[in-house]
């Protein structure tokens, strides 16, 4: 998805994608963040994913 | 249906679910073999208050000394804080002078300044009252909650960030990359540091 939207906005003459790539690490990062957020929960919260 | 499995355990290799998973340190364990791994005492972590015995350390000349890079942090007897201290300084001063993200640099040299006086006050407060203190502490000494944090994404998020700003040309990374050797210095200055504080621990306690 994110790498959908930085290839849209390099197509419609905005950010182009060698400036903006750094950005996939980061949500990436950020999913492995959230991925460890719902492993951490208490049990009562985590029926699933 | 089944809770998904969403990881192994590190230590067991026992397939996991959200419930039952747990990091510690960066790293996927079962609760179960979490809750045992905390009940085993590591060389590396500092002693019982008990046996730390009060210093005379002024916490005054802490907060004073502690405004020269580097030296609150030597004052305390925490040698590879102290250079943490001074390589931080030194990569804020590089920044300021290459980059053009004063910005970003100005309030961080000023957080970094007000922060070493403060924490060498602290640090020298907590071996006046005896209590361990550990050669990080201060500079890793994260909430409880936050210990647990996983290192992997933190880093990609940095990383990602720091790469945006160069992008961008609001920090030119090919200045710093020069001064890759520190991160070797660094290193080493952390393994003898863990080498000589496992050394230091009584006989019986490195026994396993």
């Amino acid at each position: 998805m994110t790498l959908g939207v930085l290839l849209a906005i390099d197509h419609n003459g905005g950010m182009r994608v060698v400036r903006t790539w750094p950005i996939l690490i980061i949500v990436f990062g950020l999913l492995k963040l959230g991925e460890f957020a719902v492993a951490d929960q208490p049990a009562k919260t985590s029926g699933g994913l | 249906m089944p809770p998904p499995i969403i990881g192994y355990c590190r230590a067991t290799g026992k397939p996991l679910t959200a419930e039952e998973a747990t990091y510690v340190d960066g790293f996927l364990y079962s609760k179960e073999f979490a809750a045992t791994m905390k009940k085993e005492a590591s060389p590396y972590t500092a002693p019982d208050p008990a046996s730390n015995p009060a210093l005379d350390a002024s916490s005054g000349w802490a907060f004073i000394l502690g405004l020269i890079p580097g030296v609150g942090a030597i004052y305390n007897q925490q040698y590879a804080k102290g250079l943490i201290h001074i390589v931080v300084f030194a990569f804020i001063i590089t920044a300021l002078d290459k980059t053009n993200a004063q910005a970003f640099f100005v309030p961080l040299l000023i957080g970094w300044i007000f922060y070493m006086p403060f924490e060498a006050y602290h640090t020298a407060r907590k071996r006046q009252l005896g209590q361990p203190v550990d050669e990080l502490s201060g500079v890793l000494d994260l909430p409880e909650g936050f210990k647990k944090l996983p290192v992997g994404p933190v880093i990609l998020i940095v990383a990602g960030v720091l790469f945006l700003l160069d992008n961008f040309g609001l920090l030119y990374l090919d200045q710093f990359v020069r001064f890759w050797p520190l991160l070797l210095i660094a290193a080493g200055v952390l393994m003898l540091f863990k080498r000589a504080q496992a050394w230091s621990q009584p006989e019986d306690s490195r026994a396993d």
